[in-house]
């Protein structure tokens, strides 16, 4: 699983005439780190985490472990590549075991019963589900969801991990034990995890860098704790901010008052590291 | 933060897993057993159709006419073997294939309230039939007895590629392909009733029959295509049950999984179009079953494809039957269309659908 590898280079990608992203570029991004990918709502976030999955159609080149995205095998992009979507799955009569026994089958049809078993009931655990295993989807909390949609991808294993916004319905005690879960798997496993977040403080407290989409380009990209200035946020969300040390001794970002209202255009369209 | 291990399995982690692997065991038993229970009751109530009917022949004869046919007289072994047999077990064939279509309609649309009936589909079959009878087509080299079970199957496979087309291009909410199919049914019906106004007596009358769905009209060949298609059907459907039980987890999450929703979606409505088409060409438009029998599946196996889809079936099988009992006491003597009885039961039924489903929002 080690020696997972992600390029982009001169990407366009969007659903219409218009691209939702314009020719953006960033160098290579290994395992063993997680990127946060932020910016303001409808800057490309979830449409730059789909196309990496291979769900978006393209132009430029997505390559993971030097492959073009658009070239690899349905087994093989499901094997390397763990997407979660933003929404959560639906309710439904399914029981959430069902739910994830049945994803995790399609996903992954060469894995066995009992592996399958295993993994479902190891991320059920990590992810505090074991006593909603028999309950149906449409029973469980927007919260719960959430956690189950994102316990599918969690048992699938995958090097690269592509989260679009998977905190965005949990408590705060979730909140960390997700990303924490998250960190721990780039840590110890070597994956690569690319999360959309809009909570600035989980990025800067569980991410290593970031990319800061707006106005269909990069704003910025690059170390999380050094490069986020109260400036970049200006440009890209339209806030005066503040980055402050808290007590602990990390940075924390406070949002004073809203800047202006015009939409930012990106400058640089580089990736500083 | 709390430290969290991953991979190596605990002790107590076996153990949980073991307990959770009897738990579930235990589920699928119980389902299993469900299932069979309904396939008792199934059989129970074709028995009770089969036994009952305007004619004299007594309940006691028939069970005995059943096993040792020479213990009837001619007349009564026609009655039985030829007459009630036939619409018994087409009651269980079409009901069998309803049950399963619009179980899986309801699936590919992800709409509660979606059957071959509400969108139109079994109009659109009765359409085809309609058009067969009336202007006596008959496909070269196919002759007018295959002619018209093709006939419905294009119309039913076309509305069913317009719903898709129609929920496609303008969103597939829940209303506005109910909509969609709502307006395909009264097209579809007016379009029929102009046929029927153009047509001579006898067309007229054959058409009509069409319309209310019958069984009457059951013979060994009939019973035979309509049960040939429901086991190719659902074969067929077994085939991508663990795909069909991913779409309930909604679109996004199926296509993040790699499955193509559009499809499973196609895939899913051409069986069911194919399901409805061969049961209408035999028995006409028949409603209620389609929509409710995927909902007391659902209440009684879960949507586990495994078992929803087998489960629909049965049900479906088991409803229509009782609708066959039915059609026979409400007027003593007389067999009444069973399309009557099944909209009398499934239009109530149908506005507590809606009214339960604003509620739950």
């Amino acid at each position: 699983m080690t020696g997972i590898s992600l390029t982009i280079d001169g990407l366009s990608c969007g659903y219409g005439a218009a691209p939702v992203l314009d020719r953006i570029s960033l160098p290579a991004c290994s395992g063993g780190g997680m990127v946060a990918v932020l910016g303001p709502n409808g800057s490309g976030k979830s449409t730059l985490l789909k196309t990496i999955a291979g769900l978006v159609r393209y132009r430029g080149s997505v390559r993971v472990n030097g492959t073009e995205v658009a070239g690899l095998g349905q087994a093989e992009k499901l094997q390397t590549i763990g997407y979660s979507p933003q929404t959560a799955p639906q309710g439904s009569a399914l029981l959430a075991y069902e739910y994830a026994w049945s994803a995790l089958k399609a996903a992954r049809p060469g894995i066995g019963r009992e592996e399958l078993e295993r993994r479902i009931l190891n991320a059920f655990g990590q992810l505090g589900l074991t006593g909603e295993l028999f309950r149906p989807v449409s029973a469980l909390s927007g919260g719960q969801r959430q956690r189950l949609g994102f316990s599918q991808v969690l048992a699938r294993q995958p090097a690269l991990y592509l989260l679009d916004e998977p905190t965005s319905a949990l408590d705060l005690k979730w909140e960390i034990e997700a990303l924490g879960l998250m960190r721990q798997r780039t840590e110890v496993d070597g994956a690569l995890c690319l999360v959309a977040l809009h909570d600035l403080n989980l990025a800067m407290r569980f991410c290593d860098r970031f990319v800061l989409l707006a106005g269909g380009g990069v704003l910025a990209a690059g170390a999380i704790g050094a490069a986020m200035t109260p400036d970049l946020l200006r440009r890209a969300y339209g806030v005066e901010a503040r980055i402050e040390t808290c007590s602990m001794g990390r940075p924390m970002i406070l949002a004073d008052s809203i800047t202006s209202r015009e939409s930012p255009t990106p400058d640089t369209r580089s990736w500083r590291d | 933060m709390t430290c969290l291990s991953s991979g190596n399995a605990t002790a107590p982690g076996q153990a949980a897993a073991a307990a959770f692997g009897q738990t579930y065991r235990m589920l699928l038993i119980r389902r299993l057993l469900l299932l069979m229970a309904l396939a008792l009751l199934t059989a129970g109530s074709f028995l009770t159709d089969l036994l009952t009917g305007p004619s004299g022949l007594d309940a006691g004869a028939a069970l005995a006419g059943l096993f040792s046919p020479q213990t009837l007289s001619v007349t009564e072994r026609i009655i039985l073997w030829d007459i009630r047999l036939p619409v018994a077990l087409m009651a269980l064939a079409v009901g069998g294939c309803l049950g399963l279509a619009g179980a899986e309609t309801q699936t590919a649309l992800n709409n509660p309230l979606a059957s071959p009936y509400t969108l139109g589909i079994s109009w659109a079959a009765t359409l085809g039939a309609t058009l067969t009878i009336v202007f006596d087509l008959a496909i070269p080299g196919l002759g007018p007895a295959l002619t018209l079970p093709l006939l419905a199957f294009v119309f039913a496979a076309g509305a069913g590629l317009l719903i898709l087309l129609l929920s496609h291009s303008f969103g597939s909410n829940t209303e506005t392909i109910i909509l969609f199919g709502i307006a395909l049914l009264f097209s579809c019906s007016a379009l029929i009733s102009l046929l029927q106004f153009v047509a001579d007596a006898e067309d007229v009358q054959e058409s009509v029959l069409w319309s209310l769905g019958s069984l009457t009209r059951a013979s060994w060949e009939s019973v035979c295509s309509v049960f040939a298609t429901l086991i190719l059907v659902c074969g067929f459907a077994m085939r991508g049950v663990w795909r069909m039980t991913v779409l309930r987890g909604g679109e996004e999450h199926a296509s993040s999984i790699g499955l193509s929703v559009h499809r499973l979606r196609l895939g899913a409505l051409m069986r069911a179009s194919l399901a409805t088409a061969i049961a209408v060409s035999v028995v006409g438009a028949i409603g209620f079953v389609g929509l409710v029998a995927p909902h007391i599946t659902r209440m009684l196996v879960g949507e586990d494809h495994r078992f929803y889809l087998p489960g629909a079936a049965i049900v479906g099988a088991a409803l229509l039957s009782a609708a066959s009992i039915l059609s026979k006491l409400i007027v003593p003597g007389v067999v009444i269309p069973v399309g009557i009885v099944t909209a009398l039961v499934g239009i109530p039924v149908f506005v507590t659908l809606i009214v339960l489903q604003r509620r739950g929002r």
